[in-house]
Protein backbone atom coordinates (compact mmCIF):
# COMPACT_ATOMS: atom_id res chain seq x y z
CA UNK A 1 0.00 0.00 0.00
CA UNK A 2 1.36 3.66 -0.60
CA UNK A 3 1.00 6.19 1.34
CA UNK A 4 -2.04 7.68 -0.96
CA UNK A 5 -4.27 4.58 -0.57
CA UNK A 6 -3.38 5.12 2.98
CA UNK A 7 -4.79 8.30 3.55
CA UNK A 8 -8.10 7.65 1.89
CA UNK A 9 -8.89 4.67 4.11
CA UNK A 10 -7.32 6.24 7.16
CA UNK A 11 -11.15 7.16 8.62
CA UNK A 12 -12.38 3.06 7.70
CA UNK A 13 -9.89 1.89 9.30
CA UNK A 14 -10.13 3.99 12.86
CA UNK A 15 -13.83 3.12 12.64
CA UNK A 16 -12.91 -0.76 11.70
CA UNK A 17 -14.68 -1.04 8.31
CA UNK A 18 -11.69 -2.34 6.01
CA UNK A 19 -11.53 -5.94 5.35
CA UNK A 20 -8.63 -8.37 7.43
CA UNK A 21 -6.66 -8.38 4.75
CA UNK A 22 -6.43 -4.33 3.65
CA UNK A 23 -6.02 -3.83 7.61
CA UNK A 24 -3.13 -6.17 7.67
CA UNK A 25 -1.71 -4.49 4.59
CA UNK A 26 -2.39 -0.76 6.50
CA UNK A 27 -0.74 -1.92 9.27
CA UNK A 28 2.55 -3.26 7.66
CA UNK A 29 2.50 -0.22 5.97
CA UNK A 30 2.31 1.81 9.27
CA UNK A 31 4.98 -0.37 10.19
CA UNK A 32 7.57 1.26 7.97
CA UNK A 33 5.85 4.76 6.99
CA UNK A 34 6.28 7.24 9.99
CA UNK A 35 4.59 9.71 7.91
CA UNK A 36 1.61 8.21 7.39
CA UNK A 37 1.61 6.35 11.52
CA UNK A 38 2.21 10.44 12.65
CA UNK A 39 -1.44 11.22 10.17
CA UNK A 40 -2.99 8.80 12.01
CA UNK A 41 -2.24 9.69 15.37
CA UNK A 42 -3.20 13.26 13.98
CA UNK A 43 -6.69 11.25 13.11
CA UNK A 44 -6.59 9.30 16.39
CA UNK A 45 -6.59 12.24 18.10
CA UNK A 46 -9.69 14.58 16.26
CA UNK A 47 -11.81 11.70 16.26
CA UNK A 48 -11.27 11.46 20.05
CA UNK A 49 -12.04 15.01 20.80
CA UNK A 50 -15.21 15.35 18.39
CA UNK A 51 -16.73 12.33 20.84
CA UNK A 52 -16.28 14.37 23.96
CA UNK A 53 -18.20 17.18 22.37
CA UNK A 54 -21.93 17.43 24.14
CA UNK A 55 -24.63 17.59 21.50
CA UNK A 56 -26.11 21.10 21.65
CA UNK A 57 -29.98 20.63 22.27
CA UNK A 58 -32.47 23.42 21.34
CA UNK A 59 -33.95 25.47 23.97
CA UNK A 60 -37.84 24.65 25.19
CA UNK A 61 -38.81 28.75 23.33
CA UNK A 62 -37.46 27.54 20.17
CA UNK A 63 -40.11 24.78 18.73
CA UNK A 64 -42.97 27.32 19.72
CA UNK A 65 -41.17 30.48 18.17
CA UNK A 66 -40.50 28.61 15.06
CA UNK A 67 -43.89 27.60 14.81
CA UNK A 68 -45.45 31.19 15.40
CA UNK A 69 -42.63 32.51 12.80
CA UNK A 70 -43.84 29.48 9.81
CA UNK A 71 -47.60 30.56 10.82
CA UNK A 72 -46.91 34.49 10.50
CA UNK A 73 -44.90 33.01 6.94
CA UNK A 74 -47.84 31.44 5.77
CA UNK A 75 -50.08 34.71 6.53
CA UNK A 76 -47.78 36.33 4.45
CA UNK A 77 -47.65 34.61 1.71
CA UNK A 78 -51.47 34.11 1.35
CA UNK A 79 -51.68 38.07 1.80
CA UNK A 80 -48.73 38.23 -1.33
CA UNK A 81 -50.44 35.72 -3.26
CA UNK A 82 -53.56 37.68 -3.38
CA UNK A 83 -51.42 41.03 -3.91
CA UNK A 84 -49.34 38.83 -6.58
CA UNK A 85 -52.76 37.62 -8.74
CA UNK A 86 -53.82 41.01 -9.43
CA UNK A 87 -50.58 41.82 -11.70
CA UNK A 88 -50.42 38.47 -13.00
CA UNK A 89 -53.71 38.42 -14.66
CA UNK A 90 -53.10 41.70 -16.16
CA UNK A 91 -49.58 40.14 -17.23
CA UNK A 92 -51.41 37.67 -19.25
CA UNK A 93 -54.35 39.69 -20.61
CA UNK A 94 -51.67 41.77 -21.95
CA UNK A 95 -49.77 38.80 -23.50
CA UNK A 96 -52.83 37.77 -25.16
CA UNK A 97 -53.93 40.73 -26.35
CA UNK A 98 -50.38 41.43 -27.74
CA UNK A 99 -50.68 37.75 -29.37
CA UNK A 100 -53.69 38.92 -30.90
CA UNK A 101 -52.32 41.89 -32.28
CA UNK A 102 -49.60 40.80 -33.94
CA UNK A 103 -51.68 37.71 -35.01
CA UNK A 104 -54.05 40.47 -36.90
CA UNK A 105 -51.23 42.00 -37.91
CA UNK A 106 -50.03 39.47 -39.93
CA UNK A 107 -53.29 38.48 -41.28
CA UNK A 108 -53.00 42.20 -42.06
CA UNK A 109 -50.67 42.33 -43.76
CA UNK A 110 -50.61 39.16 -45.18
CA UNK A 111 -53.91 40.01 -47.00
CA UNK A 112 -52.66 43.33 -48.02
CA UNK A 113 -50.01 41.62 -49.88
CA UNK A 114 -52.21 39.00 -50.86
CA UNK A 115 -54.49 41.38 -52.20
CA UNK A 116 -52.03 43.24 -53.83
CA UNK A 117 -50.22 40.30 -55.54
CA UNK A 118 -53.88 39.51 -56.77
CA UNK A 119 -54.47 43.14 -58.04
CA UNK A 120 -51.42 43.15 -60.05
CA UNK A 121 -52.16 39.68 -61.39
CA UNK A 122 -55.42 41.23 -62.58
CA UNK A 123 -53.83 44.14 -63.97
CA UNK A 124 -51.51 41.92 -66.43
CA UNK A 125 -54.41 40.05 -67.63
CA UNK A 126 -57.22 42.56 -68.08
CA UNK A 127 -53.98 43.94 -69.89
CA UNK A 128 -53.08 40.74 -71.96
CA UNK A 129 -56.60 40.36 -72.59
CA UNK A 130 -56.95 43.88 -74.02
CA UNK A 131 -53.31 43.11 -76.01
CA UNK A 132 -55.55 39.84 -77.23
CA UNK A 133 -58.16 41.48 -77.82
CA UNK A 134 -56.89 44.39 -79.87
CA UNK A 135 -55.23 42.02 -81.79
CA UNK A 136 -58.09 39.43 -82.64
CA UNK A 137 -59.96 42.81 -83.56
CA UNK A 138 -57.41 43.59 -86.33
CA UNK A 139 -56.86 39.96 -87.36
CA UNK A 140 -60.36 39.89 -88.12
CA UNK A 141 -61.40 42.71 -89.21
CA UNK A 142 -60.52 41.26 -92.70
CA UNK A 143 -61.94 38.38 -92.57
CA UNK A 144 -64.27 37.26 -95.61
CA UNK A 145 -67.07 36.35 -93.38
CA UNK A 146 -69.36 39.05 -92.45
CA UNK A 147 -70.27 37.55 -89.40
CA UNK A 148 -66.48 37.29 -88.16
CA UNK A 149 -66.52 40.85 -88.89
CA UNK A 150 -69.14 42.06 -86.68
CA UNK A 151 -67.12 39.79 -84.22
CA UNK A 152 -64.28 41.46 -84.81
CA UNK A 153 -66.04 45.12 -84.30
CA UNK A 154 -67.53 43.69 -81.34
CA UNK A 155 -64.74 42.62 -79.88
CA UNK A 156 -63.19 46.11 -79.98
CA UNK A 157 -65.85 47.53 -77.87
CA UNK A 158 -64.39 45.33 -74.55
CA UNK A 159 -60.81 47.32 -75.17
CA UNK A 160 -60.81 50.50 -73.21
CA UNK A 161 -58.64 52.34 -74.80
CA UNK A 162 -58.03 51.54 -78.36
CA UNK A 163 -54.86 52.11 -80.13
CA UNK A 164 -55.45 54.30 -83.17
CA UNK A 165 -54.52 51.69 -85.37
CA UNK A 166 -57.80 49.76 -83.80
CA UNK A 167 -59.93 52.71 -84.25
CA UNK A 168 -58.45 52.73 -87.86
CA UNK A 169 -59.43 49.67 -88.46
CA UNK A 170 -63.14 50.24 -87.89
CA UNK A 171 -63.17 53.39 -89.70
CA UNK A 172 -61.99 51.14 -92.59
CA UNK A 173 -65.45 49.05 -92.16
CA UNK A 174 -67.46 52.40 -91.55
CA UNK A 175 -66.26 53.55 -95.19
CA UNK A 176 -65.55 50.20 -97.21
CA UNK A 177 -67.03 47.70 -95.82
CA UNK A 178 -69.55 46.39 -98.72
CA UNK A 179 -72.04 44.53 -96.24
CA UNK A 180 -74.26 47.41 -93.88
CA UNK A 181 -74.51 45.18 -90.81
CA UNK A 182 -71.18 45.65 -90.69
CA UNK A 183 -71.25 49.34 -90.98
CA UNK A 184 -73.89 49.72 -88.60
CA UNK A 185 -71.65 47.50 -86.30
CA UNK A 186 -68.88 50.37 -86.97
CA UNK A 187 -70.69 53.24 -86.20
CA UNK A 188 -72.36 51.69 -83.41
CA UNK A 189 -68.75 50.59 -82.16
CA UNK A 190 -67.23 54.08 -82.72
CA UNK A 191 -70.22 56.12 -81.42
CA UNK A 192 -68.43 55.53 -77.70
CA UNK A 193 -65.71 58.04 -78.79
CA UNK A 194 -67.74 61.20 -78.65
CA UNK A 195 -64.64 63.26 -77.84
CA UNK A 196 -61.76 61.93 -80.76
CA UNK A 197 -61.25 63.65 -83.42
CA UNK A 198 -60.66 60.94 -85.58
CA UNK A 199 -63.81 59.27 -85.05
CA UNK A 200 -65.94 62.76 -85.93
CA UNK A 201 -63.85 63.32 -88.81
CA UNK A 202 -64.76 59.89 -89.98
CA UNK A 203 -68.21 60.04 -89.53
CA UNK A 204 -68.44 63.28 -91.30
CA UNK A 205 -67.17 61.56 -93.99
CA UNK A 206 -69.30 58.84 -94.09
CA UNK A 207 -71.83 61.15 -93.98
CA UNK A 208 -71.00 62.48 -97.66
CA UNK A 209 -70.42 58.94 -98.93
CA UNK A 210 -72.71 56.48 -97.39
CA UNK A 211 -75.57 55.88 -99.54
CA UNK A 212 -77.75 53.42 -97.13
CA UNK A 213 -80.39 54.97 -94.96
CA UNK A 214 -80.02 52.75 -91.67
CA UNK A 215 -76.09 53.73 -91.82
CA UNK A 216 -76.90 57.43 -92.96
CA UNK A 217 -79.40 57.29 -89.74
CA UNK A 218 -76.83 56.02 -87.46
CA UNK A 219 -74.33 58.75 -88.42
CA UNK A 220 -76.84 61.68 -87.94
CA UNK A 221 -77.67 60.42 -84.56
CA UNK A 222 -73.96 60.61 -83.44
CA UNK A 223 -73.15 64.20 -85.06
CA UNK A 224 -76.53 65.31 -83.45
CA UNK A 225 -75.60 63.80 -80.11
CA UNK A 226 -72.32 65.30 -80.29
CA UNK A 227 -73.48 68.82 -81.97
CA UNK A 228 -70.51 68.38 -84.13
CA UNK A 229 -71.12 71.78 -85.88
CA UNK A 230 -69.17 70.66 -89.28
CA UNK A 231 -71.43 68.34 -90.03
CA UNK A 232 -74.37 71.09 -90.63
CA UNK A 233 -73.49 71.32 -94.49
CA UNK A 234 -73.02 68.12 -95.57
CA UNK A 235 -76.25 67.44 -93.29
CA UNK A 236 -78.07 70.36 -95.25
CA UNK A 237 -76.75 68.61 -98.76
CA UNK A 238 -78.55 65.54 -97.56
CA UNK A 239 -81.71 67.30 -97.23
CA UNK A 240 -81.45 67.97 -100.94
CA UNK A 241 -80.64 64.88 -102.72
CA UNK A 242 -83.47 63.32 -104.25
CA UNK A 243 -82.92 59.89 -103.78
CA UNK A 244 -82.57 60.26 -99.96
CA UNK A 245 -85.24 58.44 -98.22
CA UNK A 246 -87.59 60.65 -96.33
CA UNK A 247 -87.36 59.24 -93.20
CA UNK A 248 -83.90 60.05 -93.36
CA UNK A 249 -84.31 63.87 -94.44
CA UNK A 250 -86.52 63.93 -91.36
CA UNK A 251 -83.62 62.39 -88.58
CA UNK A 252 -81.51 65.70 -90.44
CA UNK A 253 -83.74 67.73 -89.53
CA UNK A 254 -83.93 66.44 -85.73
CA UNK A 255 -80.48 66.01 -86.13
CA UNK A 256 -79.92 70.25 -87.40
CA UNK A 257 -82.22 71.14 -84.64
CA UNK A 258 -80.14 69.47 -81.79
CA UNK A 259 -76.94 70.97 -83.09
CA UNK A 260 -78.35 74.59 -83.75
CA UNK B 1 -110.31 39.29 -123.04
CA UNK B 2 -111.16 36.20 -121.09
CA UNK B 3 -109.67 34.29 -124.16
CA UNK B 4 -106.29 36.07 -123.83
CA UNK B 5 -105.82 35.63 -120.04
CA UNK B 6 -106.42 31.37 -120.70
CA UNK B 7 -103.91 31.75 -123.56
CA UNK B 8 -101.41 33.58 -121.22
CA UNK B 9 -101.33 30.86 -118.06
CA UNK B 10 -101.72 28.37 -120.61
CA UNK B 11 -97.89 29.59 -121.54
CA UNK B 12 -97.12 29.88 -118.57
CA UNK B 13 -97.48 27.03 -117.58
CA UNK B 14 -95.38 25.54 -120.42
CA UNK B 15 -93.06 28.56 -119.85
CA UNK B 16 -92.48 27.04 -116.39
CA UNK B 17 -92.60 23.57 -117.32
CA UNK B 18 -89.81 24.24 -120.23
CA UNK B 19 -87.63 26.24 -117.47
CA UNK B 20 -87.72 23.84 -114.78
CA UNK B 21 -86.40 21.15 -117.16
CA UNK B 22 -82.99 23.43 -117.25
CA UNK B 23 -80.90 22.09 -114.27
CA UNK B 24 -77.33 22.82 -113.73
CA UNK B 25 -75.47 20.52 -111.37
CA UNK B 26 -72.11 20.80 -109.94
CA UNK B 27 -69.83 19.01 -107.51
CA UNK B 28 -68.61 21.17 -104.25
CA UNK B 29 -65.32 19.24 -103.38
CA UNK B 30 -63.12 21.71 -102.00
CA UNK B 31 -65.79 24.19 -101.87
CA UNK B 32 -66.13 26.18 -98.41
CA UNK B 33 -68.18 29.16 -99.73
CA UNK B 34 -70.72 30.08 -102.53
CA UNK B 35 -71.38 33.66 -103.27
CA UNK B 36 -73.92 34.35 -105.48
CA UNK B 37 -75.17 37.71 -107.48
CA UNK B 38 -78.42 38.17 -108.77
CA UNK B 39 -81.22 39.93 -109.62
CA UNK B 40 -84.10 37.44 -109.05
CA UNK B 41 -85.73 36.10 -106.25
CA UNK B 42 -83.74 32.68 -105.10
CA UNK B 43 -84.83 29.63 -103.01
CA UNK B 44 -82.30 28.13 -101.41
CA UNK B 45 -82.42 24.72 -99.38
CA UNK B 46 -80.03 22.29 -98.24
CA UNK B 47 -79.03 19.00 -100.10
CA UNK B 48 -78.24 15.69 -99.47
CA UNK B 49 -75.46 15.25 -101.42
CA UNK B 50 -72.82 17.51 -101.80
CA UNK B 51 -73.47 19.17 -104.96
CA UNK B 52 -74.83 22.39 -105.87
CA UNK B 53 -77.78 22.16 -107.97
CA UNK B 54 -79.36 25.19 -109.51
CA UNK B 55 -82.76 24.88 -111.21
CA UNK B 56 -84.88 27.56 -112.93
CA UNK B 57 -88.16 28.80 -111.55
CA UNK B 58 -88.65 28.73 -107.88
CA UNK B 59 -92.09 27.96 -105.62
CA UNK B 60 -92.87 29.71 -102.33
CA UNK B 61 -90.17 32.53 -102.44
CA UNK B 62 -92.35 35.38 -103.25
CA UNK B 63 -93.09 35.05 -107.61
CA UNK B 64 -96.92 33.85 -107.71
CA UNK B 65 -97.41 37.12 -105.38
CA UNK B 66 -96.42 39.16 -108.99
CA UNK B 67 -98.60 38.83 -111.48
CA UNK B 68 -96.13 37.96 -114.77
CA UNK B 69 -97.31 39.86 -117.20
CA UNK B 70 -98.40 38.06 -121.13
CA UNK B 71 -95.87 39.28 -122.85
CA UNK B 72 -92.89 38.22 -120.40
CA UNK B 73 -94.52 34.62 -120.44
CA UNK B 74 -94.97 34.82 -124.78
CA UNK B 75 -91.53 36.37 -125.20
CA UNK B 76 -89.91 33.59 -123.47
CA UNK B 77 -91.10 30.50 -125.62
CA UNK B 78 -92.09 32.16 -128.76
CA UNK B 79 -88.75 33.13 -129.46
CA UNK B 80 -88.28 30.98 -132.35
CA UNK B 81 -85.72 33.47 -134.40
CA UNK B 82 -83.32 32.22 -131.69
CA UNK B 83 -82.97 28.77 -132.83
CA UNK B 84 -79.67 27.84 -133.71
CA UNK B 85 -78.34 30.53 -131.86
CA UNK B 86 -76.88 31.15 -128.22
CA UNK B 87 -77.96 33.90 -125.96
CA UNK B 88 -75.02 35.91 -124.92
CA UNK B 89 -74.93 38.27 -122.18
CA UNK B 90 -73.37 41.43 -121.10
CA UNK B 91 -72.41 40.20 -117.66
CA UNK B 92 -69.68 37.25 -119.16
CA UNK B 93 -70.39 34.18 -120.75
CA UNK B 94 -72.93 31.56 -120.06
CA UNK B 95 -70.69 28.43 -118.76
CA UNK B 96 -73.31 26.95 -116.84
CA UNK B 97 -76.20 26.50 -119.11
CA UNK B 98 -78.66 28.59 -117.14
CA UNK B 99 -77.52 32.08 -117.47
CA UNK B 100 -74.92 32.04 -114.85
CA UNK B 101 -71.54 32.68 -114.86
CA UNK B 102 -69.79 30.38 -112.45
CA UNK B 103 -66.25 31.24 -111.00
CA UNK B 104 -63.84 29.40 -108.55
CA UNK B 105 -61.50 31.64 -106.72
CA UNK B 106 -59.89 28.82 -104.32
CA UNK B 107 -62.20 27.54 -101.72
CA UNK B 108 -64.56 30.15 -102.93
CA UNK B 109 -67.20 29.27 -106.08
CA UNK B 110 -68.88 32.73 -107.29
CA UNK B 111 -72.23 32.59 -109.38
CA UNK B 112 -73.32 35.86 -111.24
CA UNK B 113 -76.32 36.04 -113.01
CA UNK B 114 -76.17 36.79 -116.35
CA UNK B 115 -80.60 37.31 -117.26
CA UNK B 116 -82.16 40.61 -116.35
CA UNK B 117 -84.80 40.11 -113.59
CA UNK B 118 -87.28 40.86 -116.29
CA UNK B 119 -86.05 37.36 -118.16
CA UNK B 120 -85.99 35.66 -114.68
CA UNK B 121 -89.12 33.66 -112.97
CA UNK B 122 -87.01 32.49 -110.12
CA UNK B 123 -84.15 30.03 -108.50
CA UNK B 124 -84.38 27.35 -106.80
CA UNK B 125 -80.76 26.65 -105.92
CA UNK B 126 -79.71 23.55 -103.60
CA UNK B 127 -76.41 23.58 -101.81
CA UNK B 128 -74.97 21.13 -98.90
CA UNK B 129 -75.59 22.87 -95.50
CA UNK B 130 -71.65 22.22 -95.22
CA UNK B 131 -70.42 25.46 -97.37
CA UNK B 132 -71.37 29.06 -96.22
CA UNK B 133 -73.46 31.38 -98.49
CA UNK B 134 -73.10 35.22 -99.66
CA UNK B 135 -75.93 36.00 -101.99
CA UNK B 136 -77.03 39.24 -103.04
CA UNK B 137 -80.88 39.81 -104.61
CA UNK B 138 -80.13 42.43 -106.10
CA UNK B 139 -82.82 45.21 -106.44
CA UNK B 140 -86.74 43.14 -106.40
CA UNK B 141 -85.70 39.51 -105.58
CA UNK B 142 -86.56 37.80 -102.34
CA UNK B 143 -84.44 35.46 -100.77
CA UNK B 144 -85.98 32.33 -98.65
CA UNK B 145 -84.16 29.85 -97.13
CA UNK B 146 -84.62 26.46 -95.38
CA UNK B 147 -82.72 24.51 -93.48
CA UNK B 148 -79.29 25.80 -94.12
CA UNK B 149 -76.78 25.70 -91.01
CA UNK B 150 -73.81 27.49 -91.86
CA UNK B 151 -73.24 30.94 -91.97
CA UNK B 152 -75.60 33.27 -94.35
CA UNK B 153 -74.93 36.41 -95.27
CA UNK B 154 -78.38 37.34 -97.62
CA UNK B 155 -78.87 41.19 -99.16
CA UNK B 156 -81.73 42.31 -100.37
CA UNK B 157 -83.26 45.71 -101.51
CA UNK B 158 -87.23 45.29 -101.88
CA UNK B 159 -87.69 41.59 -101.67
CA UNK B 160 -88.11 39.83 -98.30
CA UNK B 161 -85.75 37.17 -96.86
CA UNK B 162 -87.41 34.19 -94.98
CA UNK B 163 -85.31 32.34 -93.13
CA UNK B 164 -86.68 29.13 -91.94
CA UNK B 165 -84.97 26.47 -89.50
CA UNK B 166 -81.84 27.91 -89.59
CA UNK B 167 -78.94 28.27 -86.61
CA UNK B 168 -76.73 31.49 -88.07
CA UNK B 169 -74.31 32.98 -87.98
CA UNK B 170 -76.41 35.40 -90.05
CA UNK B 171 -75.70 38.54 -91.63
CA UNK B 172 -79.41 40.02 -93.17
CA UNK B 173 -79.93 42.80 -93.96
CA UNK B 174 -83.16 44.39 -96.37
CA UNK B 175 -83.87 47.73 -97.62
CA UNK B 176 -87.40 47.80 -97.37
CA UNK B 177 -87.81 44.01 -97.63
CA UNK B 178 -89.37 42.44 -94.17
CA UNK B 179 -87.02 39.94 -92.39
CA UNK B 180 -88.77 36.71 -90.88
CA UNK B 181 -86.14 34.31 -89.06
CA UNK B 182 -87.12 31.38 -87.09
CA UNK B 183 -83.39 29.73 -85.60
CA UNK B 184 -83.87 26.05 -84.61
CA UNK B 185 -81.19 26.88 -82.15
CA UNK B 186 -78.25 28.97 -82.42
CA UNK B 187 -74.99 29.04 -83.54
CA UNK B 188 -72.42 30.30 -80.63
CA UNK B 189 -69.22 31.28 -82.80
CA UNK B 190 -69.67 34.60 -84.61
CA UNK B 191 -72.65 36.84 -84.02
CA UNK B 192 -76.07 37.30 -85.73
CA UNK B 193 -76.98 40.83 -87.12
CA UNK B 194 -80.33 40.88 -88.85
CA UNK B 195 -81.11 44.60 -90.13
CA UNK B 196 -83.67 46.16 -92.28
CA UNK B 197 -84.37 50.11 -92.82
CA UNK B 198 -87.95 50.31 -93.47
CA UNK B 199 -89.17 46.33 -93.48
CA UNK B 200 -90.18 44.69 -90.22
CA UNK B 201 -87.39 41.81 -88.71
CA UNK B 202 -89.37 39.25 -87.13
CA UNK B 203 -87.10 36.50 -85.19
CA UNK B 204 -87.82 33.54 -83.07
CA UNK B 205 -85.68 32.20 -81.13
CA UNK B 206 -86.02 28.06 -78.86
CA UNK B 207 -86.70 28.91 -75.39
CA UNK B 208 -83.48 27.95 -74.09
CA UNK B 209 -81.51 30.32 -76.44
CA UNK B 210 -78.17 31.96 -74.67
CA UNK B 211 -77.84 35.13 -75.83
CA UNK B 212 -76.79 38.66 -75.16
CA UNK B 213 -79.37 40.63 -77.56
CA UNK B 214 -79.59 44.09 -78.62
CA UNK B 215 -82.91 45.58 -80.16
CA UNK B 216 -83.31 48.87 -81.46
CA UNK B 217 -85.82 50.60 -84.05
CA UNK B 218 -85.23 54.39 -85.03
CA UNK B 219 -88.72 55.01 -85.67
CA UNK B 220 -90.22 51.69 -84.71
CA UNK B 221 -91.36 49.49 -81.55
CA UNK B 222 -89.68 46.41 -80.15
CA UNK B 223 -92.06 43.57 -79.49
CA UNK B 224 -90.91 40.76 -77.56
CA UNK B 225 -92.18 37.93 -74.52
CA UNK B 226 -88.31 37.37 -73.97
CA UNK B 227 -87.72 39.03 -70.44
CA UNK B 228 -84.97 41.49 -71.32
CA UNK B 229 -85.99 44.54 -69.41
CA UNK B 230 -85.67 44.72 -65.94
CA UNK B 231 -87.76 47.24 -63.90
CA UNK B 232 -86.39 50.26 -63.24
CA UNK B 233 -85.57 51.13 -59.57
CA UNK B 234 -88.03 54.35 -59.59
CA UNK B 235 -90.47 52.03 -60.46
CA UNK B 236 -91.37 53.60 -63.80
CA UNK B 237 -92.22 51.49 -67.38
CA UNK B 238 -89.32 51.44 -69.36
CA UNK B 239 -90.20 53.37 -72.60
CA UNK B 240 -87.80 52.66 -75.57
CA UNK B 241 -87.94 55.43 -77.61
CA UNK B 242 -84.92 55.68 -80.05
CA UNK B 243 -82.91 53.74 -77.39
CA UNK B 244 -81.30 50.15 -77.66
CA UNK B 245 -83.02 47.74 -75.70
CA UNK B 246 -80.08 45.36 -74.73
CA UNK B 247 -80.86 42.43 -72.25
CA UNK B 248 -79.25 38.78 -71.86
CA UNK B 249 -81.22 35.57 -72.27
CA UNK B 250 -80.50 32.64 -70.43
CA UNK B 251 -77.55 34.48 -68.56
CA UNK B 252 -75.99 35.66 -71.91
CA UNK B 253 -74.52 34.36 -74.98
CA UNK B 254 -73.50 34.80 -78.89
CA UNK B 255 -74.65 38.58 -79.42
CA UNK B 256 -77.94 39.11 -81.61
CA UNK B 257 -78.55 42.58 -83.14
CA UNK B 258 -81.81 43.25 -84.59
CA UNK B 259 -81.77 46.70 -86.39
CA UNK B 260 -84.46 48.52 -87.63
CA UNK B 261 -85.19 51.84 -88.70
CA UNK B 262 -89.00 52.48 -89.02
CA UNK B 263 -90.50 49.03 -89.17
CA UNK B 264 -91.34 47.33 -85.64
CA UNK B 265 -88.91 44.49 -84.56
CA UNK B 266 -90.48 41.33 -83.01
CA UNK B 267 -88.48 38.55 -80.64
CA UNK B 268 -90.37 35.63 -79.64
CA UNK B 269 -90.14 32.52 -78.26
CA UNK B 270 -90.30 29.50 -80.61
Amino acid sequence: MKCKEIEVRIFYYLEGQLSKKESGEFEKHLEQCNGCRKELKENKKLLATMDTVEPENPGTGHKQSFEKMLEREKQGLVKSDSSKVQPLFWKTAFQIAASILLVLCGYLYGEHRGTQDAQLQIAQLTQQSQELKTDMTLAMMDNRSASKRIQAVNYSEEIHMPENKVLEAIIGRLHNDDNVNVRLAAAASLSRFQENRLVKDAFIKALETEGNPDVQIAVIQFLAYVKEERSVTPMKKLLNKPDVPDYVKLQVNEGLAQIL
Amino acid sequence: MKRTSILCLAFMLIGVLASAQEEFKKSLSGISRIEIETGTSVSLKKGTTNQLIIKEGCSNCGNEDEPVTGWEASNEITDEKAKGLTPIYAGGEDNTGTGMYLEQDGEVLRLTDLKSFYKRMGLTITIPASVSLKINCGNLGNASVEGLTNELEINTNVGYIKLNNVTGPVTAHSATGNIDAIFTSVNQTAPISISSSTGMIDVSLPTNTKASVALSSTMGSVYSNFDLVGPREDGLKAIGGNKSISGNINSGGVKIALKASIGNIYLRKK
